[in-house]
């Protein structure tokens, strides 16, 4: 058996959110840090710098590990505008 | 000096089960309460296990008359899966005759979705005479005479308060904005990624039945589980930011082809409703920056889950009734000073809160080497499984299966205490010598024994740990 999972698709939301995720490219160092942890595979390398996904604000599950994991306070993490952003039914 | 304009007494930022305790014990108080929340329905923005302890009905009895939709877990069970996927052994315990109260002997959780508890308990704060805002975001505090005097939202609106409660969760923005802290470390935080599965609520009564709580230990993944709901159920697994080596996702992908995850799904002809990702963080002290002049933290906000089981909404709910007495103190006697709100901290400190973090430093490293640490699972998985084979197994004379377990006992024990780190043996150790000796006929040597500092008793009992694996490793060769 194996069963489809798109996690990306299985969450209600609301965008309109505002930028909520600021990379801070001086400060990266290229650890990968972000790019290991987070969950819906939003960040990727590009010149040795992480990269935040474009379409992130209608991906993102605003768990907060890559503003958490970063130890070079690149990556800053503030959250969605009141009222939008995930919504969990089954949290 | 003009005189400082108050809306509000109170004001709670985050309606979660902490912020929603605090505005209704608060708003009972007769303190004028306002409970901020960002997410458009409290509870939009949380996720947990939420199996609710019997010491939550016990200790606010207003929950016994929760109305939403639940499952009564009476009994957990562990497997052991080996590194191929494939169950080992398990263990099941139900609620026992030894708990202290009712609640204790009947259930070991009940198990609820936080999007059904979290907007009954706003609900509570409202009936007590609390002021609900959602779809609110607190961005900062306001700042007069470097004091805390309220809050300022997205918008720049400025909500002036005697005291603010951080009840905001792990990612506290009035914890930082207070100076009480900027963010936990990696090796703190907990990462949990978990899918919600729909079922049919009678399929799962008969499938599952009150056997509600799964956990699935394995050197293939960190520690995951499956917890049971009214109608549907959550698989997912944890593990410290600072210890994942590979995107949570390739774990969770292998906890999902577990035979006994496929086989719960399959028997539940379950579907995938929700994915869900959040943090939490296990700590291996109590934290105390959890006040500041005008302002008091609780719950995840304050760092007060619980360190060995990550139970969070107890302890939440616990601190925000604290930190609501307190207010109406500071309230009546006009003093919101740190040197007020340190009472918060005390009264934390000396309940519940505070006495689970007792140990929480040994448990730290058991978890960090042997329940989170996918590498202890060679000689964790075969424990139980060696155990139950030497009794029960029918392939040759039982008494000899018995013989060759006991001929492999020393090397089972050595495996045992060489693995699980000296500190957490030492401090199980020292609290099981406490209790023995205070009833036993040496009974005299206890004052002694207690007087004595907590190194050298530490110490005394650590040699001789150390010494064990010692004589067993010289006797297995």
């Amino acid at each position: 058996m194996s069963i489809n999972l798109k996690p990306t698709e299985l969450i209600r939301r609301k965008l309109d959110t505002g930028e909520f995720i600021f990379p801070n490219k001086n400060k990266c160092t290229g650890c990968k840090k972000c790019v290991l942890i987070c969950p819906v595979y939003l960040w990727k390398m590009e010149k040795n710098k992480a990269v935040l996904s474009k379409d992130y604000k209608s991906k993102c599950f605003e768990c907060s590990s890559c503003y958490q994991i970063c130890e070079y306070d690149a990556i800053e993490f503030t959250f969605p505008k009141g009222g939008t952003g995930i919504a969990y039914k089954q949290g | 000096m003009a005189k400082v304009r108050k809306d509000f007494d109170l004001v709670v930022v985050g309606a979660g089960p902490g912020g929603s305790i605090c505005a209704k014990v608060g708003a009972e108080k007769g303190l004028k309460v306002l409970l901020v929340e960002r997410g458009e329905t409290p509870g939009d923005k949380n996720a947990s296990g939420c199996a609710l302890s019997p010491k939550v009905f016990k200790d606010f009895s207003f929950m016994r008359e929760m109305d939403i939709p639940k499952r009564v877990a009476k009994m957990a069970t562990a497997h052991m899966i080996d590194e191929n996927l494939i169950e080992n052994s398990n263990i099941s315990f139900s609620a026992s005759r030894l708990g202290d109260y009712e609640e204790a002997r009947e259930f070991l959780t009940i198990n609820v979705y936080r999007g059904d508890l979290d907007p009954w308990l706003a609900n509570l704060a409202i009936k007590a005479g609390a002021e609900l805002k959602t779809s609110t975001l607190v961005k900062d505090l306001i700042l007069e005479d470097g004091k805390i005097c309220g809050v300022i939202t997205e918008n720049g609106k400025k909500i002036y308060s005697k005291i603010v409660i951080g009840a905001d969760g792990a990612i506290s923005i009035i914890a930082k904005k207070a100076g009480l802290r900027n963010k936990w470390r990696p090796d703190e935080l907990v990462l949990l990624i978990t899918y919600d599965f729909s079922a049919d609520e009678k399929i799962i009564d008969d499938v599952i039945g009150d056997n509600a709580i799964h956990y699935w230990y394995s050197s293939a993944y960190p520690i995951g589980y499956s917890f049971f709901n009214k109608d549907g159920f959550h698989v997912g697994l944890g593990h410290y930011l600072s210890m994942f080596d590979k995107n949570p996702q390739v774990y969770l992908k292998r906890l999902l082809e577990t035979d006994g995850i496929k086989r719960q799904i399959k028997l539940t002809n379950a579907k995938p409703r929700e994915f869900q990702a959040h943090t939490l963080m296990f700590l291996k002290y109590f934290p105390n920056n959890v006040y500041n002049d005008g302002v008091m933290l609780v719950g995840d906000a304050a760092g007060f889950a619980c360190p060995w089981e990550a139970e969070g909404v107890y302890y939440a709910m616990y601190s925000g009734k604290l930190a609501a007495e307190v207010a109406k103190e500071s309230v009546d006697g006009n003093d919101f000073t740190k040197g007020k709100l340190k009472k918060y901290l005390t009264l934390c400190k000396n309940s519940p809160v505070g006495e689970e973090f007792e140990m929480a430093d040994e448990i730290d490293i058991l978890l960090k080497e042997v329940a989170f640490n996918p590498k202890s699972g060679w000689w964790v998985v075969p424990l139980i499984s060696d155990f139950f084979f030497a009794n029960f197994n029918v392939s040759e004379p039982h008494a000899r299966t018995i013989d060759k377990y006991f001929e492999r006992f020393p090397q089972i024990a050595y495996d045992i205490l060489s693995n699980i780190p000296i500190k957490t043996q030492v401090a199980f150790l020292e609290r099981y010598l406490k209790s023995q000796i205070k009833k036993s006929p040496i009974n005299f040597l206890y004052k002694p024994i207690m007087d004595s500092t907590k190194d050298f008793r530490l110490k005394l009992i650590e040699n001789i740990l150390e010494l064990i694996p010692k004589i067993m490793k010289g006797e297995k060769k």
